[in-house]
């Protein structure tokens, strides 16, 4: 996808964001309902102008368009997704640190030592916090929480 | 009266500055400093960890640490929004929008001076007013009923939406999906669940913090990790950094109408309560955005888009005093606390505080004052080695930066959604900034749009039921005049400059 | 001034403190076993700085040293204490997770059938109640309404202004009830953020009256902002301000004396009136999630009223509590459900007719 298609893909998700909180909004009562719609409305019609704008150009060439740059884009969101999920099993003071660790090593091609070091002085930190600071259970809002 | 007052200001100065109440400040301003640091984590919790502790303490003792508490909290946040990007605390999201590009450009130092500076000498400028509220605290607070309110937060928000560069049919679409985006939860007339879908997450609507770090932090940390630069100043060495401390002090006295001006809208917003920091600072950036002679380096690196919100953030401290003082409302998260500090103690907000116990008033803002340029002070003397992590590698630095911001998403209300929303926003935000859709207008409406729908509702409702006489109320008529100016007169320099280009 | 000696003994009472806790969170030295020990988790269905938080902020020191446990608060605002009365009542009942809960709050939703609302009655093991008082209607010190008289006669010919949170919430309920009772027409202004705000809007004259739990209105009143004019109760409260307050409900309360001529002579008026304040009067509970073991919250409930008896805590605020063990407040809290029932023909109308 060249960048300008993926300029048309965002705008597309916005407009369909908004029509989604306009439709959405019918449902309502009619005190609960009217400022959703004062402002979704006019926010479609001006994001719907903006999506046949980008419509338009995306069928032009694109010299911008930088294949290897989408490649390593997509390969993060990927790295993002891991972090939610790791977070999700281990929470957040085992699970964000061990995903730092991963991504040092396997993305970053830094040392084990340099990972280590970084993983373990931020879970210390997170740890800290959790535990003294905040004083909530350290394992809170991972899924093992949800069953226990 | 005067008389009264300046006796119990020189009286609460002299028991701060004694030995060894002195060090209950500092203690809890370093105390404050440190926790600070840490995104999402915020002074607020330190205070609430202080007041089971405090119970049984003497009325005077507590004012000293909660003055610290107070004060400490506000500028490490800064520091970090500065280096990484990623702001500690929301109102620090308005200084990250030129603070953070100086650091790229390698003028980190500069930026963080600026802000240290602007931070204090803002600060002492709230105190300064909300001594000489004293007086008229009542009337102060009165002062702002829901119809200014309402314009307070139009005016930040037109601001924000129409003067900023670029694409002004892209930030009005920006501006409204932040505005739906605040609708989520209940409606405030009825209380009816709007676009909740059955989650109880969304019930109380998105939270400001795990948006702020994914739109800013986390979509900027992807952006450095995929671009070629090596380092966040593109440098390699510290002594390769430009840019230096005093300069960046020394920016405040150089634009020191804008500093005024910053200040004055952050102790103003300070005393509506409710409102919060980081609506000070917003707006204060906005306004100086939209009046200043050249403009076109905000958003990428101008240092005055650092000096108006750390000015208008630390002021706000001395005007949030104001309605919790004065009646016991807190004007922010921090003064809630210490609202419950006071009550726990039988210090109780009012007229009797404020005539009787003048003294014990004055004890908490020296406390304030002391923290506040304590804070400053040691933020200084770190600007050196926090600089230095803007030439670590990138490849080493953002994931640290975004596990930090996932993590303060969470550490913030604790709640895992939390995470879940920045992570996508880091996304939606990362999109938005390559292909030219304005962040902050969106971000701002999501922050302003649920006061001024309730505003507004409260607003109309009085008109219906004719209790509101717009020309009865000079406030409002300025407040509305202001807003106009600051969306106006820019469009007519702009016109202006056109016009000269094409006659000469 | 503080002495060295003053302050170094007052960080080492603090570090005592500190130690002491963790001490008996360790050895468990409490009088409830299965407490001891444990991080206790104590959910406040609204902001830091509120009522309920002071409440909970309160307790928690006394409570962490008696019970030798960890309590840690967790500020759970939003939905008018739906969320948090929610989460108390989803998390299981092994004495971990207790809250304040506002029972009148709950009671009106149950009532206009908000299916969020968990059941007062059904999803919580009562502790005790902590507090209690009766709604009041205030104005503004500068209005023009001096009296309770003032404030119906002139309800008589125009509608009164009154400031709500929330169209829905337990001050909407106890306006509308009563001006139903005294004959006078009532428009609501909703949307403010909180009592505190809305009291201001009275102060400041952009609307004319509140009504709110007087315990929260309390320093506006003291403080001359607003002025007291009737008190939804049935019996006078022991409060100075609210000496020789008009009733609405009881013997010659305004709900019997604007009772319509031709009925039963004001019985059915003071019927609901006294109705109402059983709702409002329900107070703020102190709950855990249904099912909670009987020697677990009666430990709670038995410790909580030693903490409430303690000369510390009352010499060190001006709260006032009305503290009721588990098996009284059960019981009132019970009563009040049923007599809500009889508050629904003035409720429902005024919603449909508000909510559209």
């Amino acid at each position: 996808m060249n960048t300008l298609s993926e300029r048309t893909v965002l705008t597309t998700a916005l407009t369909l964001a908004v029509a989604g909180f306009v439709v959405s909004s019918t449902t309502l009562g009619p005190a609960a309902r009217t400022a959703p719609l004062v402002v979704g409305i006019p926010t479609l019609a001006l994001v719907a102008l903006a999506l046949r704008r980008d419509a338009a150009r995306a069928r032009e060439p694109d010299p911008d368009n930088d294949r290897q740059r989408a490649i390593d884009e997509r390969n993060l969101l990927g790295w993002l997704t891991l972090l939610v999920v790791l977070a999700a099993i281990a929470g957040v003071p085992i699970g964000v640190p061990l995903w730092l660790l991963l991504f040092l090593r396997i993305r970053s091609h830094e040392s084990w030592t340099l990972g280590i070091a970084f993983s373990s002085g931020l879970m210390i930190v997170l740890l800290a916090v959790f535990t003294l600071l905040l004083r909530i259970d350290p394992m809170s809002g991972s899924v093992a929480t949800w069953f226990s | 009266m005067l008389h009264h007052t300046l006796a119990a200001a020189w009286e609460g100065l002299w028991l701060v500055l004694a030995w060894p109440n002195v060090l209950y400040p500092i203690v809890a301003t370093l105390a404050a400093m440190v926790v600070a640091f840490l995104p999402g984590v915020s002074g607020v919790t330190l205070m609430a960890l202080a007041i089971p502790f405090t119970l049984f303490w003497d009325p005077l003792s507590v004012m000293l640490l909660f003055g610290g508490l107070v004060g400490g909290a506000t500028f490490m946040g800064s520091v970090t929004a500065i280096l990484f990007n990623v702001p500690g605390t929301g109102p620090s999201a308005a200084t990250l929008i030129d603070g953070h590009p100086l650091a790229v450009q390698g003028q980190a130092k500069t930026a963080i001076g600026c802000a240290a500076m602007a931070s204090a000498m803002g600060s002492s400028f709230g105190i300064l007013v909300l001594v000489a509220l004293i007086p008229v605290m009542s009337e102060a607070v009165y002062a702002f009923g829901a119809p200014e309110l309402l314009m307070l937060l139009l005016w930040g928000l037109t601001t924000i939406a129409l003067v900023g560069r670029g694409s002004i049919s892209r930030a009005l679409v920006a501006t409204g999906i932040g505005l739906l985006l605040s609708f989520i939860g209940q409606d405030p007339r009825t209380g009816e669940g709007r676009f909740t879908f059955g989650s109880q997450y969304l019930w109380n609507g998105l939270s400001l913090v795990p948006v702020m770090l994914g739109l800013f932090s986390i979509a900027e940390m992807i952006d450095l990790s995929v671009s070629n630069r090596a380092t966040i100043s593109g440098l390699s060495r510290i002594d390769q950094l430009s840019g230096n401390v005093r300069e960046g002090a020394m920016t405040v006295f150089r634009h020191f109408g804008l500093f005024l001006r910053s200040a004055a809208i952050g102790t103003c917003v300070g005393v509506v309560p409710g409102v919060g920091g980081t609506v000070a600072s917003f707006l204060a950036y906005g306004h100086a955005a939209g009046s200043v002679k050249n403009p076109e380096r905000f958003g990428k690196g101008d240092i005055r888009g650092v000096l108006a919100p750390e000015a208008a953030h630390d002021a706000k401290d001395g005007g949030a005093l104001v309605p919790v003082l004065a009646f016991g409302i807190p004007g922010s998260e921090s003064t809630a606390v210490l609202l419950a500090a006071l009550l726990l103690h039988g210090i109780v907000p009012g007229r009797e505080l404020m005539t009787n116990q003048l003294t014990l008033v004055f004890v908490l803002i020296w406390s304030l004052f002391i923290s506040n340029w304590l804070t400053s002070i040691v933020g200084l003397m770190l600007v050196t080695p926090l600089a230095r992590l803007t030439t670590v590698r990138l490849q080493r630095l953002a994931p640290i930066g975004i596990a930090l911001a996932a993590a303060g998403a969470f550490v913030n209300a604790q709640r895992f959604g939390d995470i879940v929303v920045a992570v996508a926003f880091g996304g939606v935000g990362y999109y938005m900034k390559k292909h030219g859709w304005p962040r902050i207008p969106m971000l701002v409406a999501l922050l302003v749009g649920s006061g001024i729908e309730r505003n507004l509702t409260i607003a109309l409702r009085l008109r219906e039921l004719g209790r509101l006489d717009v020309f009865a109320r000079p406030l409002l008529i300025l407040l509305a005049a202001l807003a106009a100016l600051n969306v106006i007169v820019p469009k007519l320099r702009a016109a202006r400059i056109r016009w000269k280009g094409a006659t000469a | 001034m503080i002495t060295r000696r003053q302050m170094l003994t007052r960080l080492a009472a603090a570090g005592v403190t500190a130690f002491d806790s963790a001490c008996r969170t360790s050895h468990g030295a409490g009088p409830c076993p299965a407490l001891s020990g444990r991080r206790i988790r104590w959910i406040v269905p609204n902001a830091a700085g509120g009522g309920y938080d002071t409440d909970a902020r309160l307790l928690q020191p006394i409570l962490e040293r008696r019970l030798g446990a960890e309590i840690v608060i967790e500020n759970l605002a939003g939905a008018g204490g739906l969320i948090g009365a929610r989460a108390i009542a989803e998390a299981p009942p092994d004495g971990l997770t207790v809250g304040i809960v506002g029972m009148p709050g709950l009671l009106v939703a149950r009532l206009l059938g908000e299916s969020a609302a968990p059941d007062p009655v059904g999803a919580f093991t009562i502790l005790c109640r902590i507090a209690r008082s009766a709604h009041v209607w205030a104005t503004g010190a500068k209005s023009t309404l001096q009296t309770i008289d003032d404030a119906l006669t002139a309800g008589r010919s125009r509608s009164l202004v009154v400031a709500i949170n929330e169209v829905g919430s337990a001050s909407f309920v106890s306006v509308t009830v009563s001006a139903a009772l005294a004959h006078v027409q009532v428009e609501f202004v909703p949307g403010f953020s909180g009592t505190r705000a809305a009291s201001l809007a009275a102060a400041r004259g952009d609307v004319d009256l509140v009504c709110f739990d007087f315990d929260t209105i309390r320093p506006f009143i003291a403080a001359g902002e607003l002025r007291p004019l009737l008190q939804l109760g049935a019996s006078p409260d022991s409060d100075e301000l609210l000496s020789g307050m008009p009733l609405l409900g009881g013997p010659n309360g305004i709900a019997e004396r604007f009772a319509h001529p031709a009925g039963d002579g004001g019985a059915h008026a003071r019927q609901v009136a006294d109705s109402l304040a059983h709702v409002i009067g329900s107070g703020r509970a102190v709950v855990a999630p249904k099912g909670l073991a009987p020697e677990i919250a009666d430990c709670f409930s038995s410790t909580i009223g030693q903490a409430l008896d303690s000369g510390g805590l009352l010499a060190a605020t001006t709260r006032a509590f009305d503290f009721a063990d588990s098996r009284r407040a059960r019981v009132d809290v019970e009563a009040a459900a049923l007599e809500a029932g009889r508050l629904r023909r003035f409720v429902e109308p005024a919603i449909a007719k508000l909510r559209g």
